[in-house]
């Protein structure tokens, strides 16, 4: 199985202009409690760059 | 450039498939318009060619997920087969049945105390509703809804153990398969008046259902029937728990308040967090413009937090009205079959919960880690036993 590492350094929403280092398709993601989560799509609805490498 | 979609990188194979050589990646689709724009136009966004966000052999999608993953009109005609016994008229017929379920439930805990809540009460209802629904014997229940819950949780160390996650799925999908081969051998000898005989008679133009398509039919509802309310049951309980002001109004008038609550519960749970979708021609989105046969991701937790759609989102507020979250989906033809069934159960269950054992307190729950299923594993729950 591949596995992939991120991690996971969140700020405040409202302070949030550039991204959060964060792989929303790794299972660490969701692995994170629901607040974080939630505050990184908070942020994406937002921001919504283009993630892709 | 700033727009409210966003492209990433393939997600995590989480089954160790053979090399795919170069996977896409997706746009995440997180607010609440986009989600009901996209979920409403089958015609640019397909589901036909999958719709989980996860890649997963062919296989396993063609033999568990059925009507979940087709397009019109074949999508049309095999959940007409089923949809006249999810009718809100229909559900309205079993609903007595439902709520003498959840009391026999709720009763039985009662003298405990406590314990997981997951086993105790929320696992409980929908497999005994769902179970009557198909037509499973109940000497099979636990069996069925074991095997069907390793299907969702194959993403969670916990489910697979040192096993390789996709032996584990296998596994889970054959029991199924083989449980719902024989059942519809049975019904086509010996009818019933369940969903099972329904499908084993039923005919799409001319032509019997295989047992494949049954199987694959099988699986879906016993997914899709057990693990929603379940979950949607265990958060709702531990919001209650955590927000006391909006358990005493709800306390104050249960019968008064409970329809609007049950959609709070949904809302804030949202128990299906991703579907996904695939472009079936150019689409423009917000000036960016998508070629054909690009993976769409539908957040749906996210867009039942969307700032634009709903005032002050992170207030769980039984009160809330109208509530137009999209936890049975953002609408169109793949819109929740399940969700009158699903409010009739959770206003039954809490109905009795908060009757028969109102001071029940719930801690914080162990979640599935899942990108599909906003699980809850464990959740130990407290009160004053009652005779």
């Amino acid at each position: 199985m591949r596995r992939r590492r991120s991690t996971v350094t969140f700020v405040a929403v409202s302070e949030a202009s550039h991204s959060p280092d964060v792989d929303l398709g790794s299972l660490d993601f969701w692995g994170e409690p629901a607040e974080e989560r939630d505050r990184y799509f908070a942020w994406l609805r937002r921001e919504a760059p283009d993630l892709a490498s | 450039m700033r727009r409210p979609i966003s492209r990433h990188d393939p997600p995590e194979d989480i089954l160790g498939l053979p090399d795919q050589g170069e996977r896409p990646g997706y746009w995440a689709i997180v607010r609440y318009d986009d989600v009901r724009r996209i979920s409403r136009d089958p015609e640019s966004f397909c589901s036909g060619e999958g719709t989980q966000f996860a890649d997963a052999p062919p296989e396993f999608l063609e033999a568990s997920l059925s009507f979940l993953a087709m397009d019109a009109p074949r999508h049309s005609k095999l959940r007409g087969l089923v949809s006249s016994a999810f009718t809100p008229r229909q559900v309205a017929r079993i609903e007595e049945g439902i709520r003498s379920n959840a009391r026999r439930i709720v009763e039985e805990a009662a003298p405990t105390g406590g314990g997981d809540f997951v086993e105790l009460v929320a696992k409980r209802l929908p497999l005994i509703t769902i179970s009557d629904m198909i037509g499973v014997p109940d000497a099979d229940r636990e069996r069925v809804v074991a095997a069907a819950d390793l299907l969702v949780t194959a993403s969670d160390p916990e489910a697979f153990g040192d096993r390789p996650p996709i032996e584990v799925l296998g596994e889970a999908l054959w029991t199924l398969t083989e449980f719902a081969t024989e059942l519809a051998a049975y019904r086509e000898k010996n009818p019933s008046d369940d969903l099972m005989s329904g499908l084993v008679h039923a005919e799409i133009d001319g032509e019997h259902l295989t047992h494949p398509e049954i199987a694959a039919f099988f699986v879906l509802l016993s997914v899709a029937g057990n693990d929603t309310t379940r979950h949607t049951t265990s958060h709702a309980l531990r919001a209650l728990s955590v927000h006391r002001d909006q358990r005493a109004l709800l306390q104050e008038d249960l019968d008064g308040r409970l329809a609007t609550s049950v959609e709070e519960f949904i809302r804030w749970a949202s128990p299906v967090m991703t579907f996904r979708r695939t472009t079936t021609r150019e689409v423009e989105l917000y000036g960016e413009t998508l070629p054909a046969g690009e993976k769409v991701v539908l957040f749906y937790h996210s867009a039942n937090r969307d700032e634009q759609a709903f005032e002050d989102p992170w207030r769980f507020d039984i009160t809330r009205d109208p509530n137009r979250h999209v936890g049975f989906g953002g609408g169109g033809p793949h819109y929740c079959l399940g969700a009158s069934l699903a409010r009739t159960q959770l206003r039954s269950i809490f109905g009795e919960l908060l009757t028969v054992i109102p001071d029940i307190e719930a801690q914080e729950p162990e979640l599935l880690r899942s990108a599909f299923i906003h699980g809850v594993k464990r959740m130990e729950c407290s009160f004053s036993p009652r005779a």
